[in-house]
């Protein structure tokens, strides 16, 4: 699904969220949104299912505009629209497999299909020994992953990731990238990310967008943007992707040393 | 921005507005059945208690009470007055507040007005009777109707249909209905019957003197007959004297009389060029050493005077401040500048010059004559004996004057035996019955000038007794007159004889000499035998006892007895007269003296102004008042009046549990509603984006205070729940309140965080969905919930 976003404008009261935001995400692409706190992601991302409403501009989805949807059209939409929290936003109530299932059973799905569905969902993100657990009785990693497994499960057209990682410590936060990296690995719907991880970013992304004070400062190719930045903001990721570089061959080689290493105490074994 | 809360209408989209009305409205259905339940139940409970308390309906006629201590007494007693009620039943009830409770049921043949109306008499001989009470049933009484008007309505009362008969008790007249179905038809045309009639109580003014009272109502009545052709026009003053009140305000004014008849009466002669009205204050010097200044302030120690009264040139008041004792004591004998009275204007200034002052005071005078007693008291004692001295000497010269008669006598004797040797032609005069004589008559003589200087010397008798002294000597005098004329012929008659006896011894001069000698002594005799000195002597002897009497009072008590009546005299000063005066005035105002008014019944439709004027000339005078009062009112019986006290507490029960279950209902159910509610709107603004003055009412503040409306209306409305002060539109405002307050505690009892609507949203829920599988099953239990668990597809 191809997202194309023109001019959007949004304000809460005094605070200008987004100021007049263009976007072109292209059918399949990953787009990767980065900024700091508070410059309008996450409204950005919302305005795109109409989880917000916005004030001004153009949001065309699968070439529909979102805002000049009927309800009954937005609710089409939306199930065609995988949408991950930041706070996984699971239904307390409901069991693992009742949270993946609800979109799809309330949207007609005969129940034994959506549970077929779920359930492979949930295998897909490694959740399938917990089908009938409550959110409450999961880690913070694994609650995330039924959230993906949510989205999954209405094969998406278009998946929209709001932070997914942020509110996880740094062991969780490995579980849900290794899915995430899984998931753009192989094929995959459109995706609209924004997260603060800037090497899974680069990595994944086919397209990179800074956003700052509700304005689009860069976009572009991340190779690009890393190479030549425009803006203060641009230059501030690229220094944050060099120290991660240096970092990464550090660890390569200790890594390396210890493979080596390894493989001598093996050698030894064996010759004994 | 749109309609503010149009995001959370958003909620009621997709049949989720249904799910609401479909809920509330089983709530007030619930509500309805819980709160008439309860109410029903408290109804039937206190039901049967008064049951227990008064029997079964109909069952007794009346309560006699008997204090708690004669119990035993009277029971053995209540057999003997039973047996003049043959058939009557009697059962002990329960002790309340001292006193037990005799239940008495009368025969049929016995429940007659006769009965009723001395059953007083049957029980007031019980030891320890403290009253009884009618519960007759089914009956209805007219509470409140003066005794005048009872006769005119008895048998009014008892033509109603309905009614078997009545009687009176008190102030009271009771119905006896034939059965309890007439109740409310007999109620109505009761109050019917009352409401052709007014009781007007006529005040006549204070201080209205009328010859007679019977006379004037009469009089009263015809004019109104005259004028208005009443219906009913009935003088129905009652004998029962005065109530507590007026009893108070007599003597109010009575002692506003005797504390009247103490102040000093203060006159005003007024000069003419200054009229002055009741009311007005006037000044003068008083003890004062200033005399009054026009247009100087008044002092504290000048006479103020506030009149009360004004007629033709003189004018009447009371002294206010000041003391007026210069003008008692010295009266007349003050200047003219004491003497001139001063209006007092602007409140203490002093004004134009009005007239002259003289006081006057009743007191005074009577400590003015106790003083003069006082010593008179004195005095007496000093008079007495002078008096008694005065008497004895009367006494003495009476006793004188016996003994000159006596000698006058014997001298007489002795003339006619001298004149008697001198009959015949030679009978020669002997020089010893010449000496014999002249001792003789000088002997009276000597006897007459004491008795003359004795009554001479008797001289002003004082004041006690005096009368009679003087009576006694007025008797004397002549007697002592002709007394002395007498003494100076015997003096003369003596020197003569003396001479002839020496000289000449001429029998013939000596016989014609004592001849006449002895015709005056017989006259002179005859005069002092006229006065009867035995009663003289009883008079005196009597006026001395009584002065003996008076010496003998003891004068120093009665001195002692004068002085005390003087200080028992109300020492009140004039001012503090004054003021309290003015202040009794003021509170009886217009109040009439008891006894100055009268009852009239009339027809109801007349006005009380109309009457009020033809009343006002009839009495000729403008101050009469009028109360206008209903003839009774009618109240059901004990029974009647109890269920009737209950129905309101199940009223009032019905309307606490509804508001309760609003409450809770609201709380338990819509506060999940109201929460959801304000995190939709949130999601336009939150929280420090927003200024204090942009904040506008979202959905929520209109949902909690709707739905608490409805939901209280309803339960109130239909449990019949009636709350004391409330009216039955007010159950609107106070559902408003509940839902409002639900609104503000929504969040902390139902607290609904928005993630969990995102997630639904998210997947492509409707809002209805959201509200059904993820709002609603996690609130509170409650009807909403438990309604919508049909609906939900995860349970
Ligand atoms: N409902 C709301 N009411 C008022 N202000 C809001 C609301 N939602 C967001 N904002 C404000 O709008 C701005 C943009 O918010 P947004 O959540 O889009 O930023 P973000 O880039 O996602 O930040 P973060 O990295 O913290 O998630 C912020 O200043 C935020 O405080
Ligand atoms: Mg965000």
């Amino acid at each position: 699904m191809r997202v194309e976003v023109k001019g959007l404008k949004k304000r809460y009261g005094r605070t200008v969220a987004l100021n007049g935001v263009d976007l072109k995400v292209e059918e399949g692409e990953i787009a990767v949104i980065m900024g700091p706190s508070g410059c309008g992601k996450s409204t950005l991302i919302r305005c795109i299912n109409r989880l917000v409403e916005a004030d001004e501009g153009e949001i065309l989805v699968g070439g529909q505009d979102v805002r000049r949807m009927s309800p009954t059209e937005l609710l089409r939409l939306r199930r065609r629209v995988g949408f991950v929290f930041q706070h996984f936003n699971l239904v307390e109530r409901l069991t693992v497999l009742e949270n993946v299932i609800l979109g799809l059973v309330l949207s007609g799905v005969k129940r034994s299909e959506a549970e077929q569905r779920g359930a492979e969902a949930l295998r897909r993100v490694g959740m399938a020994r917990h089908l009938y657990r409550y959110p409450h009785q999961l880690s913070g990693g694994e609650q995330q992953r039924v959230g993906i497994a949510r989205a999954l499960a209405q094969q998406p057209e278009l998946m929209l990731w709001d932070e997914p990682t942020a509110s996880l410590d740094p062991i969780m936060v490995r579980e849900v990238l290794d899915v995430m990296q899984e998931l753009t690995a192989t094929s995959h719907p459109t995706m609209l990310i924004v997260t603060h991880e800037v090497p899974f970013a680069l990595r994944a992304a086919d397209r990179l967008v800074l956003l700052d004070r509700g304005r689009v400062v860069e976009e572009g190719p991340p190779s690009l943007v890393m190479a030549r930045p425009r803006s203060e903001l641009g230059r501030r990721y690229r220094d944050l992707w060099q120290a991660h570089l240096a970092d990464l061959s550090q660890q390569e080689i200790a890594g390396q040393k210890r493979t080596i290493s390894a493989c001598r105490r093996k050698l030894a074994q064996a010759g004994s | 921005m749109g309609i503010p809360w149009g995001d959370g209408l958003l909620l009621f989209r997709d049949g989720f507005r249904r799910d609401v009305a479909v809920a509330v409205l089983l709530t007030i259905l619930l509500g309805i059945a819980v709160a008439a339940g309860v109410a029903w139940a408290t109804d039937a409970y206190f039901g049967e208690t008064v049951t227990g308390l008064l029997g079964e309906a109909g069952e007794y006629d009346l309560i006699v009470q008997v204090r708690e201590e004669a119990k035993g007494a009277a029971r053995a007693e209540m057999g003997r007055v039973l047996r003049q009620l043959p058939g009557a039943k009697v059962k002990e009830g329960l002790a309340i507040a001292g006193k037990v409770n005799f239940f008495v049921a009368l025969p049929a043949e016995l429940r007659t007005r006769r009965v009723f109306e001395s059953i007083g008499t049957y029980f007031n001989g019980l030891p320890g009777y403290a009253g009884y009470t009618f519960i007759i049933e089914p009956s209805l009484t007219v509470r409140g109707v003066p005794a005048g008007a009872q006769p005119l309505l008895l048998p009014q009362i008892e033509d109603l249909p309905g009614v078997d008969f009545a009687f009176r008790h008190g102030e009271s007249i009771t119905a006896v209905l034939k059965d309890a179905g007439a109740t409310s038809s007999v109620n109505a045309s009761l109050r019917r019957l009352l409401r052709r009639y007014q009781v007007v109580e006529v005040r006549l003014p204070l201080g209205y003197q009328t010859e007679d009272l019977p006379a004037l109502s009469e009089r009263i009545v015809n004019r109104l007959r005259d004028q208005f052709h009443p219906r009913t026009a009935v003088d129905i003053t009652g004998g029962e004297g005065g109530d507590d009140f007026q009893a108070f305000v007599s003597t109010l004014a009575e002692v506003r009389r005797f504390l009247e008849g103490y102040a000093s009466r203060v006159t005003v002669r007024l000069q003419g060029w200054e009229p002055l009205r009741p009311g007005d204050e006037v000044v003068a010097q008083g003890s004062s050493s200033v005399p009054p200044v026009v247009g100087e302030r008044v002092r504290s120690d000048h006479l103020r005077v506030r009149i009360q009264a004004v007629e033709g040139q003189t004018a009447r008041g009371l002294v206010v401040e000041g003391d007026p004792a210069p003008y008692l004591q010295s009266g007349a004998g003050l200047d003219q500048a004491a003497l001139t009275a001063y209006r007092v204007v602007k409140g203490d200034e002093i004004g134009p010059q009005v007239g002259l002052i003289r006081v006057e005071n009743e007191r005074w005078r009577i400590i003015r004559n106790l003083e003069e007693s006082l010593r008179m008291v004195e005095q007496l004692h000093g008079l007495a004996a002078e008096a008694r001295g005065a008497s004895e000497e009367v006494l003495a010269a009476l006793e004188a004057y016996d003994r000159t008669r006596e000698e006058l006598r014997q001298a007489q004797e002795v003339l006619q035996q001298v004149n008697a040797g001198l009959e015949g032609p030679l009978a020669q005069i002997r020089q010893s019955d010449v000496d014999r004589l002249v001792a003789e008559l000088n002997r009276v003589s000597t006897s007459i000038g004491s008795l003359i200087s004795q009554v001479e010397g008797v001289g002003a008798a004082p004041a006690p007794g005096q009368s009679e002294l003087s009576s006694v000597l007025n008797r004397l005098n002549p007697v002592v007159q002709i007394l002395a004329g007498f003494r100076k012929q015997i003096d003369l008659f003596v020197v003569e004889l003396q001479g002839f006896s020496r000289l000449s011894r001429s029998t013939g001069v000596v016989r014609e000499l004592l001849g006449q000698m002895e015709q005056a002594a017989g006259s002179t005799l005859e005069a002092m035998q006229g006065v009867d000195t035995a009663t003289l002597r009883l008079q005196l002897t009597s006026v001395l006892e009584r002065l003996e009497a008076l010496e003998q009072l003891d004068v120093a008590a009665l001195k002692a007895q004068l002085e005390e009546i003087k200080a028992a005299l109300p020492d009140l000063r004039d001012e503090e007269i004054g003021r309290s005066v003015r202040l009794i005035d003021q509170y009886i105002g217009g109040e009439t003296l008891p006894g100055q008014s009268l009852s009239l019944l009339l027809d109801r439709d007349l006005e009380p102004a109309a009457l009020k004027a033809a009343i006002g000339r009839e009495v000729k005078s403008d101050r009469v008042s009028l109360f206008a009062l209903p003839v009774g009112s009618v109240e059901p019986d004990v029974r009647g009046t109890v269920l009737h006290l209950l129905n309101s507490v199940r009223g009032t029960i019905a309307g606490l549990v509804a508001l309760v279950f609003t409450f809770l209902v609201l709380l338990l159910d819509h506060s999940t509603v109201i929460s959801a509610l304000r995190r939709l709107s949130e999601r336009r603004c939150r929280g420090a984006n927003r200024r204090w003055w942009q904040w506008r009412p979202d959905a929520s503040w209109l949902y909690g205070p709707l739905a608490g409306a409805a939901i209280f209306t309803g339960v109130y409305l239909g449990s019949g729940g009636r709350l004391p002060l409330l009216p039955a539109w007010g159950a609107v405002p106070v559902g408003l309140a509940l839902g409002l307050l639900t609104s503000l505690l929504a969040e902390r009892v139902s607290p609904v965080r928005d993630e969990q609507i995102l997630a639904g949203e998210a997947v492509g829920l409707t809002y209805a969905q959201v509200m059904r599988e993820i709002v609603i099953p996690a609130g509170r239990p409650g009807i909403l919930q438990w309604l919508n668990r049909r609906r939900q597809k995860f349970k």
